[in-house]
Order: structure tokens, then C-alpha cells, then sequence
């Protein structure tokens, strides 16, 4: 450092901050000190190689943060003062915010946690600080969702419980023991799940759709904390690309544990985004672009190409890619029959896409959508006009991995469900995919352990072994489930739209 | 491949191991080709239970919503007992016929294969 030079730079605060303030523990040995970032096998021979290509500081980041705040709360007050729930497509939009709310929001504090143990838990100083920023985006991320969210609970059902009914809901244990999953594994792992996978290789069709979606149908709070996440987004997918390639780098032998954890990882977000991919397809009224077609931009195009590049590093396609993109005629009308048929016992309304809707999804998805799918809702309608609408009483299969009931049908065979076993210590085990049984049969001492909903409802720990009961226990009330049709939304809903034609 | 851990060892009980039942056990069961019911049934039974009874009394009742379901003839169903072929005895109990804890059963029915035949 010069000798007369008074203020520090961006670069040299960084520099300190990441280097400068770190030591070499004496009083007790390294290996002590940070536990946790060897037993995955990852060898990293020079942790001042980690090159965080966004040299944060401090004082860098709380000025763009708060800058963000201001702009963000002052547009969330207006959405208050200009009553603008009247101005969304149409209430059954909002069940996308619902399934956000409930499924996504608890991820950010998920993320929050686990990036707070990974700002402990690596030695390199750079790594740890760049977690560390992280787990503070992610906390605000959470915060700034319920914030946006909190002016809809004042007049729709289903945003009142999101904390008690992650913790409980069948649905939600999909996007929560993705995360759990996550935590359990150590720091690597870890980042390799949820900085590369979930946030680098399939951001976009997580984020795109909803933040486009939100736009698309007239929401401004939702649009508006999307935005300002956005700029945290891109600085987690940085990270998420840097870490991996770093991991690439320093030794050839993580080369084959990056491999099973991208495997891994891919199949389990891909699985967990079926979600997502149906709120784009069924929930939006006003539709941003079908899963089919973002699935073909955003994977087939873009995560085939970055893979391609993390060739050179002797990296290949993750496995059962091809399954995934087979499946992209069928995942969110097989989700959708199945999130239809259990909404008795969600927080969420469902129904059938109307006639030019049905339009829409023939002309996306074609041949499969007009033999199988639509005759299934016409059916469903008919049952629906007879005063019958379609509800199944008895709980499903469950996937042990993925956690989603196993709708799933086979590859080659959209028409026949598949089921696949596997046995440990002398428990057999059920799973929707190949790609999840290679995840349990890898690390079967783990998934044995899984809290899968229906299991635990028959073995008696959830409030009753009815549905009934079992809602009752979720703290979700009847008039949060079902039909939207008829539902205190669709009513509310009515009453503005016949108040506005009345001006 | 096996789990890495800190420690001595790794050794948990299966969440859904047949103990925690109290007697009954866990059944999952699918009648193919009937994809408006989305998924397999899952079930707690008595191991000691009538095959019969409950195909007849339990399981079909599932899909009273089905227009299939009058015209079933189980006996003429074609049966896989954790995706493997397998002849049930419909006179004996699950237990005699070989089902277990957590076992999958599939039937599929020759000439009932969903609503217009496609799976539906």
C-alpha cells in the first residue's frame, strides 16, 4: 500500500477484507477450526485462487442495498394506497402468489440459513465473505416477499399461515426437503446445490416466469421485489459458477464428485421446478410462454451450451437430461391433474382451463395434450356440471427423493405410471424416476431417513389419518381449499369486477 | 456409493420402517391406465386381511368416480407384485399372497384401459 495515500480504494478494502484480515489459526489447528470443508472430499490446494469476480465491500453493499429499500418500499406504499389487488388479470392469478408465498419465500430464509453456515464453515476468507453477503440477501429477500405478499392476505384467503404450513403441508415438503437435502450435505455440496444449480442452471425458469408472469398479470408488488432481487440474482449465479469452476480447478479429483453432485442436483431441481413450470402453464391468466417453450430456451439452448463449455474441464451432460426434456409434453398436466385433484387439501384453488386456454395448451403442446390431457379435464367438467367435482379421498404414493407424489409415468409411456423400488435394511422404498432411485441407491442411509407426509399420516403423527383431520392439523381452513370456482376469492373477485363496470 | 460423514458412523432407523405401524403395515397399490386418479393409492392395513375384501372394499371404492369401475372383473386382471409378475390368490390374505410392507401392487385390466382407451 502506498504511504501517503489516505483513502483506501474498492479493490484494497476488498483485498484486506478478504485477505488481509484472515490468519492462520496457531492456538488450534486449522482442521479444528473449520471441520466441515474437507469430509466431502474436495481438495482445494490454494484458497487464494478464489477470485470473487464482485470484489464487495462493505460499505458497497449497504449503500446499494438501502438504495434498493427506499425505491422498493415506496413503490410497495403505492401499491397500498392505489388499491392495486383490483388492478391484477384475475384472482385465480394470485394462486401463483400463493404457491410462491407458501413454497418459495421460505426457500430465500432457507438459502439465508444455509448461507450463513457456509460463511462459517469455508476456510478461505473470499468464500466466506461472499457467503456471508449472500445470507444477508437472502434474509432480505424473505423479508422483502412477506412485505410485498402482505397487502393481498388483507383481502384473499391462503397467505395467512405460509410459516406453520411449510413446516406441515404435504406440497410444500417438495421445495422444503430440497433445501433440507442441501443442508444436510456439507458446505461443497451445498453450494454446488443451491449457487450452481438451483440459482445458475435453472434461475431462469424459476424466476422469469414468476417476475414476468407478475408483470404480465398486472401485479406490481410481486414485479417489484423481483427487480430488486434481481441485481442479488446475478451476483448468487456469479458466485454459483465461480465456485464450481474453482472446485474444477484446484484439483482434478474433485472432478468426479462435482459430476455426481451436478447429477444429482440437476435432477432434483429439474424435478422441483415441475412446480413452477405448472404456475406458468395453469396458474397465470395471462400467459408469459409455456414450460415447453422455456424449458427448449432455457435448458436445451442455454444449460446444453454451458455445460459444453464446462466440458474442458472433463465435465459432461448431467445424467438423465434426455429424460427431462422428454417429459417437457407431459410434467405440468400430470402436476396439474394432481394439484387439482388434492386442492382439498392445499391452500391453493384450482380448476380447469377454460376453452381458450385449452386452445392454448393443444397449440403448445399438441398431440399428447389433445389425447390425453384435455379429454381428462372434459371429463373432469362433466363430473364438475353434475355437481361432482373431481376430488381423490385416498393419499398417494410419494416419491422418497423428490417428495412429489408419483404421478410420474414412464418415458416411454405417458399413459402408465411408474413406480420404482428400492430396498435398505430391509425397508423397501418408492421413487418417481431414475434419476431420483440413483440419488437414494447412492446415499440410501440418508433418504431412509425422509419425512414423507403420507407415511407419517397412517404411522398417526399428523392430527388424524383422514383428510379432514390432516387439514385441520395444517392450520388450513376450509374456506382456503378447493374449487376456485364459488371459492370467497372468486366472490370477492366478482363483487370489484361488478363495482368497477357500475363507475 | 455410500454417505460421507464426520463421526464414528452413520446409522438412522428408516422413517417408515413396518414398526412404526402398530401391527398394520404400508400398501401401495395402481390400477393402470386410469390416470385420473394421478398417482398409486398408498394404504395402512392388517396384514391378515382378505385379499378380496380388500380389492372389493378398500381399493375400488377409490375409484367410484371412474366409469370403469362397474365393469371390473378382477380375477381377469393381469398382476405385478413390485413390478415383477405374480398370481394373487384372491381367497387368501395379503400376507399368504406374499405382500409386505411398503410392496406395490399393479393391475392392469385387458379391454378397461381408461376412458376412450387412452389411459385416462
Amino acid at each position: 500500500m502506498a504511504k501517503n495515500q489516505r483513502r483506501l480504494n474498492l479493490s484494497q478494502k476488498y483485498q484486506l477484507m478478504t485477505r488481509g484480515l484472515d490468519w492462520e489459526t496457531t492456538y488450534q489447528p486449522m482442521d479444528k477450526v473449520f471441520p466441515y470443508d474437507k469430509y466431502e472430499g474436495i481438495k482445494i490446494t490454494d484458497w487464494d485462487k478464489w477470485q470473487d469476480p464482485f470484489r464487495l465491500t462493505m460499505d458497497a453493499y449497504w449503500k446499494y442495498q438501502a438504495e434498493k429499500e427506499r425505491k422498493l418500499y415506496a413503490i410497495l406504499d403505492s401499491v397500498v394506497q392505489n388499491n392495486s389487488q383490483q388492478n391484477i388479470s384475475d384472482a385465480r392469478y394470485l394462486n401463483a402468489v400463493k404457491i410462491w408465498m407458501q413454497g418459495v419465500t421460505p426457500l430465500e430464509y432457507a438459502a439465508f440459513r444455509g448461507f450463513n453456515m457456509l460463511g462459517r464453515g469455508f476456510r478461505g476468507a473470499g468464500a466466506r465473505v461472499a457467503c456471508q453477503f449472500q445470507a444477508i440477501d437472502e434474509m432480505r429477500h424473505y423479508q422483502t416477499q412477506v412485505h410485498a405478499f402482505a397487502h393481498y392476505n388483507k383481502f384473499f384467503n391462503g397467505f395467512n399461515q405460509h410459516a406453520r404450513i411449510r413446516d406441515r403441508a404435504w406440497y410444500l415438503s417438495i421445495p422444503k426437503s430440497y433445501f433440507e437435502d442441501a443442508m444436510t450435505a456439507g458446505p461443497f455440496e451445498f453450494i454446488t446445490a443451491i449457487s450452481f444449480s438451483f440459482e445458475y442452471v435453472l434461475t431462469n425458469l424459476l424466476f422469469m416466469p414468476f417476475v414476468s408472469g407478475a408483470a404480465h398479470n398486472g401485479d406490481m408488488a410481486t414485479t417489484t421485489f423481483g427487480f430488486s432481487a434481481q441485481s442479488d440474482e446475478s451476483r448468487h449465479m456469479t458466485l454459483g459458477l465461480e465456485i464450481v469452476k474453482f472446485m474444477l480447478e484446484q484439483h482434478e479429483d474433485n472432478v468426479p464428485i462435482v459430476q455426481e453432485w451436478l447429477d444429482k442436483w440437476f435432477w432434483r431441481g429439474y424435478r422441483l421446478l415441475g412446480l413452477i413450470g405448472t404456475m406458468m402453464d395453469y396458474m397465470l391468466p395471462k400467459k408469459v410462454m409455456s414450460w415447453r417453450q422455456a424449458w427448449e430456451i432455457y435448458w436445451e439452448e442455454n444449460g446444453v451450451a454451458l455445460f459444453n463449455d464446462l466440458a474442458r474441464y472433463g465435465i459432461r451432460m448431467p445424467k438423465h437430461h434426455e429424460t427431462a426434456t422428454r417429459e417437457k409434453y407431459r410434467i405440468t398436466h400430470e402436476f396439474w391433474s394432481t394439484i387439482y385433484q388434492f386442492s382439498h387439501a392445499t391452500a391453493l384453488y384450482t380448476w380447469l382451463p377454460d376453452e381458450e386456454e385449452m386452445d392454448w395448451l393443444c397449440a403448445e403442446y399438441g398431440e399428447l395434450f389433445e389425447k390425453l390431457y384435455k379429454p381428462r379435464y372434459e371429463y373432469w367438467r362433466e363430473l364438475d356440471a353434475r355437481g361432482e367435482r373431481f376430488f381423490q379421498k385416498r393419499l398417494p404414493v410419494v416419491c422418497n427423493v423428490c417428495q412429489i407424489p408419483i404421478f410420474h409415468t414412464y418415458p416411454d409411456d405417458p399413459c402408465k405410471n411408474i413406480c420404482l423400488v428400492s430396498e435398505y435394511k430391509g425397508t423397501k422404498h418408492q421413487m418417481c424416476s431414475e434419476g431420483c432411485k440413483d440419488i437414494f441407491d447412492r446415499e440410501p442411509e440418508k433418504y431412509c431417513q425422509a419425512y414423507i407426509p403420507p407415511q407419517q399420516i397412517y404411522q398417526g403423527n399428523c392430527g388424524g389419518a383422514t383428510l379432514e383431520d390432516y387439514r385441520k392439523w395444517l392450520h388450513i381452513r376450509d374456506e382456503d381449499a378447493g374449487e376456485y370456482y364459488g371459492s370467497e376469492d372468486n366472490q370477492l373477485w366478482e363483487k370489484w369486477q361488478a363495482e368497477a363496470a357500475r363507475v | 456409493m455410500t454417505v460421507k460423514f464426520i463421526g464414528d458412523s452413520y446409522d438412522f432407523p428408516c422413517s417408515n420402517r413396518v414398526e412404526n405401524y402398530g401391527g398394520d403395515m404400508n400398501l401401495y397399490m395402481v390400477w393402470d391406465h386410469h390416470l385420473i386418479y394421478c398417482a398409486p393409492n398408498a394404504y395402512r392395513v392388517s396384514g391378515d386381511m382378505n385379499f378380496r375384501d380388500f380389492l372389493e372394499q378398500v381399493f375400488q371404492p377409490d375409484y367410484a368416480q371412474h366409469p370403469d369401475v362397474d365393469k371390473v372383473d378382477w380375477e381377469k386382471g393381469v398382476w405385478q407384485l413390485e413390478n415383477q409378475g405374480w398370481t394373487p390368490d384372491f381367497s387368501k390374505s395379503l400376507k399368504e399372497n406374499n405382500i409386505a410392507h411398503n410392496s406395490f401392487i399393479r393391475v392392469s385390466t385387458p379391454g378397461l384401459e381408461g376412458m376412450h382407451g387412452v389411459g385416462n
